[in-house]
């Protein structure tokens, strides 16, 4: 509500906006620090985290030190600080860079669930991130010369087709990249759409979840409230598949609450009390286990909560219900 | 001056436990009655489709619109002005009324844009705002926090406590009604002592030039009723051909609001008013608004009905109310309109509080959408401001 014609966009903005134009990733990570989780290789069909898991497994696992900068919009001093340390390379890297933990796993679960279905999946040591900041903050013909990058990348590597894993990389590439790179012609696949093709004919046999267990569906919006493609009863289909027992909060579907994350890398603090309101919400429904299907919300819920066996990834329960 | 005020108020307002229930009781049983209100009135859904209709026609006409306005009032005899900016409004009002006058003046968020009450006080009229919520927020000198329930951050208790303060008398939080009974008595007196009232539109039909209102305590039709001069003070979008097109834009705006049906819904033919002896006068603000009619990718906001359903539905508003927002005009919506009000560069906190979940647009009866118009605004504010961020 306040009027002041001096704003400025908050220096973290600026950062992230840099780094992905310099070096292809907000926090600056390099492209094979990205696909790290990758071990085979391209193929015609690839996995594609995005780049977005080990991104939100150092935010989550960074998270104290992140949050001085991020915290507030109106950090001044930090962010310079930050935007030097940034500068200083493998001191940085050392602490930034993580190649482990419960959000890190995930892609490589996933493409083992693709492999056990007998799909021909690889995936890419170099990943790019795909681009999200850089269009959610507007910088758009920033956005239109990186996603071209990127598409140069997949181009090389001879990718004809991707499987995505999350609502983001997923709406990004299916609906925004076509409008900013001409002749687009990759096929984009939603592993929860290839997952239940599997379940349908056969290819996949998964189940034998214990009943003792609740558990409530976390819808994330870029899914359930998506203006392209609305995703609501796919993640639902796939919970049934497994047995699990599964309780509805009273935000669900159409009217799920955000968990927080868009607004993390400038105002945090706000992200927090967002993902704090969120979290009451669904642990207020009784269930044992929150499942998720983006990583923006498994870091969001996982620095609210600090129970890493409280939420869960879709993927990781498909995973665990192969091994059964 | 930067970003720090704005924090602070988004930190006081979280740490606000008085405000925070206050807005977590009205967005909660607004949740839960809205489902009940869509359920009883499926139609409803198809009438706000048409709605858009009406609303989309009317916009891509506005221009003739404002024009055929102008003669119908002036054939009605009725005083049009159309006001450029906020201060021609102030200025024609004030030089209308002058000091020492009472004004009685009914809820509208063009007078909150354009800040004439203070104004007409500084010229030294006695003006009372007639909605209690906004009576409350006069007393407690504070600004409205939603556009159909403004004073959402009040719980009974505080509003006891400023009654007693102005009063003089103690008020018990626990009696409502003793309080309602006590404004409503307070506020006759000042009817029939008023020398003017001053009333907004939901929406404004132009052939036969009519006003029509949406209101819950009566206080509106005796605003407009009991002073002999009136001034009828609104927006260039409010605008639609028919008095039929505003019944149905009303009926819709009141459902979404949380009403099944609202207490009154008045429409106000200009001319009735002039034929019952009455001095009227319509102020019509762009103030900025033909703006958002000329940048198209922005226009679908202008098709807003102002029924609060998305800021009721907002995350970030049931977290931080109308902290989220533009001046007058709260939340994502309201951030969009007022970008082009005051200047996208002075809206840079609330364009970027906004968290694009979307909760507005499956609230919004006529599916207005907020975060892609977000977005692109982000987009418009930095190739605007490229050389404050490149180099």
């Amino acid at each position: 509500m306040l009027m002041n014609s001096s704003y400025r966009l908050p220096e973290s903005i600026l950062i992230v906006r840099d780094n992905i134009l310099k070096k292809m990733h907000p926090l600056g990570l390099s492209t094979s620090e990205c696909g790290s989780w990758c071990i085979d290789g391209p193929k015609d069909t690839i996995l594609y985290s995005g780049c977005l898991y080990s991104t939100m497994e150092i935010v989550y696992s960074k998270e104290a030190l992140l949050h001085l900068v991020t915290s507030s919009p109106d950090k001044k001093l930090t962010p310079k600080l930050a935007r030097m340390f940034m500068g200083l390379g493998p001191l940085y890297k050392m602490v930034v860079s993580k190649k482990d933990g419960k959000i890190y796993e995930i892609p490589r679960k996933a493409l083992e669930v693709l492999k056990q279905m007998g799909m021909e999946v690889g995936c890419l040591k170099e990943e790019p991130y795909v681009g999200v900041l850089l269009y959610e903050l507007g910088f758009h013909n920033e956005f239109k010369e990186y996603v071209n990058r990127v598409y140069q990348l997949f181009k090389k590597y001879g990718v004809k087709r991707i499987i995505t894993l999350d609502p983001h990389t997923y709406e990004l590439l299916k609906y925004v990249y076509p409008k900013y790179i001409m002749d687009y012609d990759l096929e984009i696949l939603n592993i929860l759409d290839i997952v239940i093709q599997g379940l349908r004919d056969g290819r996949l046999t998964i189940g034998g979840a214990s009943k003792d267990l609740k558990y409530v569906f976390h819808d994330p919006c870029h899914y359930s409230k998506s203006r392209y493609r609305k995703i609501i009863e796919e993640p639902r289909k796939v919970m049934n598949s497994l047995g699990l027992r599964t309780v509805e909060s009273r935000k669900s579907g159409e009217t799920s609450m955000c968990c927080g994350g868009p607004i993390e890398t400038y105002f945090s603090m706000l992200a927090r009390r967002v993902a704090e309101a969120r979290y009451k919400d669904l642990v207020s429904t009784g269930a044992d286990k929150i499942v998720v299907t983006c990583p923006i919300c498994l870091s969001s819920f996982l620095t609210v909560s600090k129970d890493e066996s409280k939420i869960v990834d879709l993927i990781e329960l498909i995973y665990e219900g192969l091994e059964r | 001056m930067s970003w720090s005020s704005y924090v602070k108020d988004v930190t006081s307002i979280l740490d606000d436990k008085v405000k925070r229930l206050g807005i977590e009781r009205t967005v909660n049983h607004y949740e839960e009655d809205i489902v009940k209100i869509l359920g009883e009135y499926p139609e409803t859904l198809e009438l706000a489709k048409e709605v858009r209709k009406i609303r989309e026609e009317a916009l891509d006409k506005n221009a003739y619109l404002v024009d055929r306005l102008e003669s119908k009032c002036k054939k009605v005899g009725i005083d049009f002005y159309y006001a450029k900016s906020p201060s021609d409004v102030l200025r024609y009002i004030g030089d209308l009324i002058g000091g020492g006058k009472t004004v009685v003046k009914s809820k509208s968020m063009v007078s909150e844009e354009v800040g004439l009450r203070k104004y007409l006080e500084d010229l030294g009229t006695e003006v009372w705002e007639t909605d209690l919520g906004e009576f409350i927020l006069q007393l407690a000198d504070d600004t409205p926090m939603h556009i159909v329930t403004p004073s959402i951050h009040y719980s009974k208790e505080r509003v006891a406590e400023i009654f007693s303060r102005k009063f003089g008398k103690r008020f018990d939080p626990n009696d409502v009604e003793g309080m309602v009974r006590f404004f409503s008595s307070f506020m006759r007196r000042k009817y029939f002592e008023s020398d003017f009232g001053i009333i907004g539109s939901n929406s404004l039909g132009v052939e036969e030039p009519a006003s029509l209102l949406i209101h819950n305590e009566g206080n509106i039709t005796l605003t407009y009723n009991t002073p002999d001069k009136i001034v009828v003070l609104t927006d260039i979008f409010k605008l639609v051909p028919s008095v039929k097109d505003s019944i149905k834009i009303a009926l819709v705006t009141s459902r979404y609001a949380g009403y099944r049906i609202a207490g009154y819904y008045d429409v106000i033919f200009y001319k009735s008013l002039v034929e019952r002896g009455k001095d009227v006068h319509l102020v019509l603000l762009d103030g900025g608004r033909k703006k958002i009619l000329e940048e198209r990718e922005f226009t679908e906001a202008a098709l807003c009905i102002k029924c609060g359903a998305c800021m009721y539905k907002c995350t970030v508003y049931q977290l931080i109310g109308g902290v989220f927002g533009g001046p007058a005009y709260p939340s994502g919506i309201g951030t969009i309109i007022a970008s082009f009000l005051h200047g996208v560069e002075n809206l840079v906190p609330s364009l970027y509080t906004c968290l694009l979940d979307g909760r507005c647009v499956e609230a919004c009866p006529i599916d207005i959408d907020i975060p892609s118009m977000i977005v692109k605004l982000r987009a418009y504010y930095i190739s605007r401001a490229s050389s404050r961020y490149n180099g």
